[in-house]
């Protein structure tokens, strides 16, 4: 974590070389967990991924980086922020698929029946605690080991499978209780 | 807690993998070279405003040393408001103000308001004049620091809002005390 420490400090002391290898280094999660969250083809992907950087590199004096995984949890909460401040902005509008109108096409089906899966995911994974989500996201969008993930998230390897067992188990009841197609 | 996974918690993992993406070669660079404008023009708007504040500043620190001289403004810090030192305990705390950053000039009109909804609360009782201006005071501040939160990146939003939610309840305290004894008195006559 040295070398990271380092880029931290001298982002904070003004240095933009510094600071913009801070931003590219995280760029990759930030965008994963923002597609995740929006869909992959969101027309404002690109935007809200932006408006996370450009926020961390305003508020880059405030980031402490004492603890191993303190950097990525600083970017992903900002990430979280600015997600919601998009729904807010402009509440997400159902995708509204006619399957009879694509039903001639098995394939587009199958895509079309795919991504309203992911989007009723999407919605499932609002629903549970931020700890839980956070857990999932880290562990499955994400793809951090249970270490990694308790060192982000400030907690256990045990408090960190906790959550992933009852953040799974709540999505499954969920999805369960709104789909026949989940079973 | 077994580890043990449904066939449907199996199928959930493997989505949730599959549902973000990587960001292209040509998405990074063209994010980056937005964030770089942005940064960069920020940096400049920064600049302009520092410069404004700081004069606004010098003009502000003059008021100050002016009223120091009259030995006044020292004692003004806790004046009430049937006090003339009551005006100047604003010059200093609007100097102050200017010359804070954006998170600082927020904290400050916190800790300002939290002073006035505090000193009300021992006012009530001695002159309901005074304790009801320090609460309407403190309310000013309290709104100035609502209506400039959305300005503030997510970040600082986070550092203020904790310590405005606590004045929040400070506030609802003094106001609550001063319509006890708003009550009291009607009740008398």
């Amino acid at each position: 974590m040295a070398a990271a420490d380092d880029l931290v400090e001298r982002a904070k002391n003004g240095d933009k070389d510094a600071l913009d290898a801070l931003l590219e280094r995280h760029l990759p999660m930030v965008y994963r967990f923002v597609s995740m969250r929006l869909g992959r083809d969101h027309a404002d992907l690109d935007d809200v991924v932006q408006e996370t950087l450009i926020a961390a590199a305003r508020s880059v004096g405030s980031l402490r980086a004492e603890r191993d995984g303190a950097v990525p949890a600083w970017f992903l909460t900002i990430a979280r922020h600015k997600v919601a401040d998009h729904f807010r902005r402009s509440p997400e509008v159902r995708e509204l698929v006619d399957t009879e109108a694509v039903s001639l096409d098995r394939d587009v089906h199958e895509i079309v029946a795919g991504r309203d899966r992911d989007r009723r995911l999407r919605e499932a994974m609002r629903s549970l605690t931020s700890e839980q989500e956070e857990v999932l996201v880290l562990r499955f969008v994400l793809g951090f080991d249970g270490e990694q993930t308790a060192a982000i998230t400030g907690s256990t390897v045990g408090a960190v499978k906790a959550l992933q067992h009852r953040g799974l188990a709540s999505l499954e009841k969920l999805l369960l209780s709104q789909d026949e197609e989940w079973r | 807690m077994s580890d043990e996974l449904s066939p449907v918690q199996q199928e959930l993992i493997s989505r949730l993998s599959r549902m973000a993406d990587d960001p292209s070669p040509a998405t990074r660079e063209s994010i980056m070279r937005a964030v770089s404008v942005a940064a960069r023009a920020e940096a400049g708007a920064h600049r302009g405003r520092w410069s404004w504040r700081l004069v606004t500043a010098l003009a502000s620190a003059v008021l100050v040393v002016i009223a120091g001289t009259v030995g006044v403004l020292a004692a003004s810090s806790e004046a009430l408001p049937d006090s003339p030192a009551y005006r100047l305990r604003f010059v200093g705390e609007q100097a102050r103000l200017v010359v804070a950053d954006p998170v600082g000039r927020e904290q400050l009109r916190i800790q300002f308001a939290r002073d006035r909804f505090h000193q009300a609360q021992g006012e009530v009782h001695e002159n309901r004049s005074n304790a009801k201006q320090l609460v309407d005071d403190g309310r000013n501040y309290l709104d100035q620091t609502r209506r400039d939160l959305p300005s503030l990146s997510t970040g600082e939003q986070g550092q203020v809002t904790n310590q405005l939610n606590q004045a929040g309840q400070d506030q609802k305290s003094a106001e609550g005390q001063l319509n006890q004894q708003g009550q009291g008195q009607q009740g008398q006559q």
